[in-house]
């Protein structure tokens, strides 16, 4: 495997899919606000508009809601770049499956791969290394479980992402 | 003897006996050895090369991979790999969300077999990069 080539190739793909991740969060968002100016003109105030009410009543109390719900569509979003990676690893017989085990406080993969050899690890780890480097990655820590398929049995509870 | 590998050589010193002693159990402890080791290799690397790698995991990890964002000390891709993955391990050994403690040393024990290679690569790139280990 070459290495700097590989991960040059996974940094901008994984770049432009996150950017279209955040810019779908984004537009949604602004859905949500056209809506509540549509709503509120005929006297009724949405989840959005009730949140802006918030803000401007009791700007302290508003700006940690606006904070929880910006920390909370990174946690979002990161999740979205995730299991983006795993659906084309999958494509491409890197992986076997992916679940996202539960915990409110991280993002946790395991991974069964296709074939569990070191080349296989260090070729998904190249995404993490990548991962790692993003200004984010700090305040949304993303751990990979490599599983054996021998053991995958015993995560069938978890959601799986792939 | 360079501090930094003087702290080293006290891990590995550490992670060699539990090997002895327990050959098949504490994989998650003989893991964060290795990461710990590597650590203070690299940072023997950067006290010989008199460069400032920073103290937090996120500052080291960026200032030693090569890159358009101003690294302080860059290594080679392979070793920046090698050095990645005992931390990606390090952090899954000490991650507390798994309750069965017989699958969780199974996932270890499979963790340990690339941990130690990388390891093993990472050691010979910090000798061939002038560290005295001695």
């Amino acid at each position: 495997m070459i290495k700097s080539e590989n991960t040059k190739t996974i940094d901008e793909q994984m770049l432009h899919d996150f950017v279209t991740k955040y810019y779908s969060y984004i537009s949604d968002h602004k859905q949500d606000v056209e809506l509540g100016k549509t709503m509120l003109e005929s006297g009724s105030k949405t989840e959005v508009i009730q949140q802006f009410e918030t803000l401007l009543s009791n700007p302290i109390k508003g700006l940690l809601t606006i904070r929880e719900q910006a920390d909370d569509s990174l946690f979002k979003s990161v999740h979205g770049l995730m299991s983006m990676y795993f659906s084309k690893a999958k494509e491409k017989s890197l992986i076997k499956t992916a679940y996202k085990k539960n915990d409110i406080n991280s993002l946790m993969y395991l991974i069964v791969l296709n074939k569990d050899d070191f080349d296989s690890r260090d070729e998904v780890f190249d995404f993490l290394n990548f991962y790692s480097t993003l200004d984010f990655s700090e305040k949304v820590p993303v751990y990979f479980q490599f599983v054996p398929e021998n053991l995958s049995n015993k995560f069938s509870n978890e959601e799986v992402v792939a | 003897m360079n501090e930094f590998v003087n702290h080293a050589n006290h891990n590995h010193e550490f992670h060699d006996r539990i090997c002895s002693l327990y050959s098949d159990h504490f994989y998650d402890w003989k893991i964060t050895c290795l990461f710990y080791i590597a650590i203070h290799y690299l940072k023997a690397l950067a006290d010989h090369r008199g460069k400032n790698i920073g103290v937090y995991h996120y500052e080291i990890n960026r200032n030693i991979k090569s890159g358009t964002h101003n690294p302080t000390m860059p290594i080679s891709n392979t070793a920046y790999s090698n050095y990645m993955s005992l931390f990606h391990y390090s952090q899954t050994a000490r991650y507390d969300g798994f309750n069965d403690i017989n699958i969780f040393n199974e996932l270890m024990k499979n963790d340990y077999s690339h941990a130690l290679n990388c390891f093993d690569q990472f050691k010979k790139f910090i000798v061939s990069s002038g560290v005295s280990l001695k």
